[in-house]
């Protein structure tokens, strides 16, 4: 071969190499659009749902609903923005963010109220719910769609491969809350509702008539007292059937601070995402608080026990992320009554006679009552 | 999900049937004439037929699962248990009439999904 023959094979090994490249990141957005065009299918499935549920609504109250202020209003609130405080500087900074949540809610409440004045309560948080779902499903979409746009733009691979690895688990995410949208338009309950369910169980199985017995202790918060092999058995959770998590610790600090009881333990059952390998409705112990979200009520619940040395222990249902936020699956509800004896040894086994002890269900409490 | 699978389908469908339709008559033209350009857009037609061939194969494979809703009516006095369907507006230990066996009161013990395939 002479010189020229290696330059044209020097060539052809370059060219090959520049093709394969642009084949690569061909492929790699090819796949990413694909994610991109079933994420905004969803949303878009999930505006649809939160309109003619408020239609729905509408009509089971008997009131008119002009389409076009409806769809307006709704695209607004599920533009909408949380600020999240500052945190350069740290101190104090879950009773802001505490604050800012509760305005969020109660701003959602206003809002639905003001399209739907007659709507009863849990018609209310189930739109609330659909409402949130899909304001994270358009986020999600938007948040993609952006990155995508900026690798396209400054032709970054790498940028594009992150993102290409990252969608499998937010398509996890998406999936979760797409089938949320079914849970919340009916009202049945879900899997994170495994906590609630737990508590509804502990109160159904002891004591019938304590349904009738409760007691608000803060807002969408109830609790019943129970007794249970000579303790007292104080069950606290979100008040259902309407798709509410409560406020947990406003209850607790009510029932401890306030009111002085002198819990031997505080028992929280709550849903928890399993791993890959594991089976669900696996019951799981644990010790501490058991409560997921942005951490504002784990933190206050760590806060009041750790101030009065009280005992936290935990019960954990194991579950995927599409089985925590769609139907509860089968697997799960099976294992209600396992969670339940368990809850039962835990308190049998660590307090004796005469002491107290409160059970909280932790999780969105759509579809169980009380 | 199911719509927009089907969606695809119907459509990488109708593009390989025209990909093997064009193939097959290149190739006749091909045998018939001998005319060499034609065997070009048949190497072309191929890759394009086996890409178009493997998104199919990948969308027909892809499972979405089918699920029944289920509801569980107990008996609060002889546990007589009914299995239903939901219906909007049920909830667990909502009142859900009197048992068929005991005139005992019922209520739905539980609701959830099943998978069916």
């Amino acid at each position: 071969m002479d010189g020229l023959d290696w330059l044209a094979w020097l060539i052809f090994i370059m060219l090959f190499a520049y093709i394969n490249r642009e084949l690569e990141i061909y492929r790699i957005i090819k796949e990413i659009e694909s994610y991109i065009s079933l994420y905004k299918y969803i949303r878009d499935k999930a505006v649809g749902t939160v309109i003619s549920s408020f239609k729905e609504v509408a009509a089971k109250v008997g009131a008119k609903i002009d389409t076009r202020q409806l769809e307006q209003r709704v695209s607004n609130l599920i533009e909408s923005v949380l600020i999240f405080p500052e945190s350069k500087d740290p101190f104090g900074i879950i009773a802001k963010l505490k604050h800012v949540v509760l305005i969020q809610n109660e701003t959602l409440t206003l809002e639905v109220k003001r399209l739907l004045p007659k709507a009863e309560l849990a018609d209310i948080e189930n739109l609330k719910n659909l409402i949130a779902a899909a304001h994270e499903l358009n986020y999600i979409y938007k948040a993609v769609e952006h990155i995508y746009r900026q690798g396209r733009r400054f032709k970054s691979l790498w940028l594009l491969i992150q993102l290409q690895a990252q969608l499998p688990f937010l398509s996890e995410y998406v999936k979760a809350l797409e089938s949320s949208l079914e849970s919340f338009s009916k009202g049945f309950p879900i899997g994170d509702s495994a906590g609630s369910m737990v508590a509804a169980l502990f109160i159904n199985k002891y004591s019938p008539n304590g349904f009738m017995n409760l007691e608000e202790l803060a807002e969408n918060t109830i609790a019943v007292e129970v007794p249970f092999n000579g303790r007292r058995v104080l069950v606290v959770k979100a008040k259902g059937p309407s798709g509410v998590t409560g406020r947990l610790d406003d209850a607790l600090e009510r029932l401890i601070v306030r009111r002085g009881e002198k819990p031997a333990i505080i028992v929280t059952v709550d849903a928890s995402i399993k791993f890959e390998g594991e089976k669900s409705g696996t019951i799981v112990d644990g010790v501490g608080v058991a409560i997921g979200g942005l951490g504002i009520e784990k933190f206050n619940i760590e806060e009041i026990t750790t101030k009065h040395g009280i005992t936290l222990y935990a019960v954990l249902v194991k579950m995927s992320i599409p089985e925590a936020f769609s139907v509860m699956s089968k697997e799960v509800a099976e294992s209600m009554e396992k969670a339940l004896n368990r809850v039962e040894e835990i308190i049998l086994e660590r307090t004796k006679e005469g002491d107290t002890v409160i059970l909280v269900g932790v999780g969105n409490t759509v579809g169980v009552v009380p | 999900m199911r719509e927009l699978r089907k969606k695809w389908i119907a459509l990488y469908s109708a593009l390989m049937f025209a990909i093997i339709v064009a193939i097959a008559f290149f190739t006749l033209a091909y045998m018939i004439d001998q005319n060499v350009p034609y065997s070009y857009v048949i190497i072309i037609l191929v890759p394009f037929g086996f890409y178009v061939g493997m998104n199919l194969m990948r969308l027909a494979k892809l499972k979405i699962p089918k699920y029944r809703m289920v509801k569980v009516v107990k008996c609060r006095k002889c546990g007589y248990v009914k299995v239903g369907v939901p219906q909007k507006g049920d909830y667990v230990f909502k009142e859900a009439g009197t048992c068929p066996r005991c005139k005992g009161p019922m209520y739905i013990a539980s609701i959830y999904k099943e998978k069916v395939s």
